[in-house]
């Protein structure tokens, strides 16, 4: 699975991405699915298809790659938030948050942090703090020292995942990202 | 191997524990705060004494460094009684499966003394003195041993091991039930990882809304080398620094004393703010 957090990074190029999750205001294009949000809603499109769907506040996708939970919110994330969406079998969570100050930023990072290792599901988020957008991206005991802190950065990231299903269930196993 | 505990309790006998006690350090005066906390978290390396005079030489170190700030909770780090590891007959065991019995033997007289001694100083100091030995976790205040959540100017504390920090649902009943400060003695690894760490006390102050205080032993402990960090947490917005720290040791080993005033009324306007009922209805499409 191949995932852009963020916009398109290469101007030049189209890499063949499966998942785009940007903010709304940051189009993309060249991809096969779309997850486009804000802290009021989302779209997520098939492109070459009739396929849309829109959603808000806390929603589940049906997605070639699984369930993924979509979380829209103006206000602090709380870490039960991200454990219903594992309870409701989401592979992945997503979340889409304006920020009213850096200290919401800094702690809704920490909270999905530790949310995604405790409850073993990965996490991105997209925050946007005074028009700045800044992504993260936890993956349990993934990257150098198996802390699960894959990707926090204000820039875009192209992640390369593999998606694998065990008996213990579905597992993640990040390849590589690069930062755009 | 009743003869070593028999030994033992002759080195850490009770004329031994009353001339030692009288020799604690005194803290000077102060006045509490309304809505704020004093607390004082120690790391120390570890380094094994002879005897309660070994001991409480060793604790009064630590004990001055905090004598002018005069805390309401003391928190030393877990398996405190191991500092006792010099005193006769103890040292005369080499290392091997004797010596691993002998120290279980003796561990009850171990643990025993140490609590003695810590609660004199809940006493002297009218605080409470919260700490771990090789039977377990305890707690004392003003000379009287606690339950593992009690109140300091009523405010609750929960005494945890280090296993329950990353249990969310446990924390959260916590808070629930009005705990604002939870407290684990720590003892250091050989294998230490930062994130590993970061994610026990400090995660679960961002995630559930509580003042963490998290000791420490470090140093060279039977052959190994132990690494830690001992802090105090708090969750990012009512930190100084947003990080999520009031306070924190630099280094992974040595000793210090952490000193951090904790402001209740914000933790608690923090935790009201957050406490918005949240439905949490997934749709599905």
């Amino acid at each position: 699975m191949r995932l852009l957090l963020g916009k398109q990074i290469v101007l030049k190029e189209f890499y063949h991405t499966d998942l785009v999750v940007s903010w709304i205001e940051e189009p993309v294009s060249g991809a096969s699915t779309y997850l486009i949000g804000n802290d009021k809603g989302f779209m997520y499109i098939v492109a070459n298809s009739d396929e849309i769907h829109y959603g808000n506040d806390f929603d589940l996708l049906n997605t070639p790659f699984g369930k993924v939970a979509v979380i829209c919110s103006s206000k602090g994330i709380h870490w039960e938030l991200i454990y219903n969406s594992k309870k409701s079998d989401a592979l992945l969570t997503i979340i889409f948050q304006r920020a009213a100050n850096i200290s919401d930023v800094l702690l809704t990072k920490a909270i999905c942090w530790g949310t995604s290792r405790e409850f073993n599901i990965p996490v991105a988020l997209l925050t946007n703090h005074a028009e700045h957008l800044q992504y993260q991206f936890c993956v349990p005991n993934q990257d150098r020292e198996q802390s699960g802190l894959v990707y926090d950065s204000t820039a875009s990231c192209m992640i390369d995942m593999d998606v694998s299903k065990t008996e213990s269930g579905i597992f993640f196993s990040v390849k590589s990202f690069a930062e755009g | 191997m009743g003869l070593s505990r028999f030994l033992l309790s002759l080195s850490l006998s009770r004329k031994q524990l009353q001339i030692w006690l009288r020799q604690l350090e005194q803290p000077f005066p102060s006045k509490k705060v309304k809505g704020a906390i004093k607390a004082a978290v120690v790391q120390m390396d570890y380094i094994p004494v002879s005897g309660i005079g070994g001991f409480v030489t060793l604790i009064n170190h630590f004990l001055v460094k905090m004598r002018d700030f005069s805390p309401q909770i003391i928190v030393f780090p877990h398996l405190m009684d191991t500092i006792f590891y010099r005193t006769f007959p103890i040292f005369l065991f080499s290392r091997g499966k004797r010596y691993a019995r002998m120290l279980k033997e003796c561990s009850v007289t171990t643990s025993r003394t140490c609590e003695k001694v810590m609660a004199e100083i809940s006493k002297v100091w009218h605080c409470s003195v919260i700490f771990g030995t090789t039977q377990g976790l305890f707690v004392y205040n003003e000379g009287v041993r606690q339950e593992s959540i009690f109140e300091v100017q009523d405010y609750k504390v929960a005494v945890l091991p280090k296993r329950l920090l990353t249990n969310s649902w446990k924390l959260k009943q916590l808070v629930d039930d009005s705990v604002r400060i939870v407290s684990a003695p720590g003892f250091g690894l050989s294998d230490y990882r930062e994130w590993d760490d970061r994610f026990h006390m400090w995660a679960h102050s961002q995630m559930i809304g509580f003042y963490g205080l998290w000791s420490a032993m470090s140093g060279k402990f039977l052959g190994r080398d132990l690494k830690a960090r001992a802090s105090v947490t708090a969750p990012i917005p009512i930190t100084n620094s947003l990080d999520g720290y009031i306070v924190k040791n630099n280094s992974l080993n040595g000793d210090t004393v952490l000193l951090a005033e904790l402001d209740m009324f914000k933790l608690e306007s923090f935790i009201q703010a957050r406490n918005v009922p949240v439905t949490y209805n997934f749709k599905g499409h």
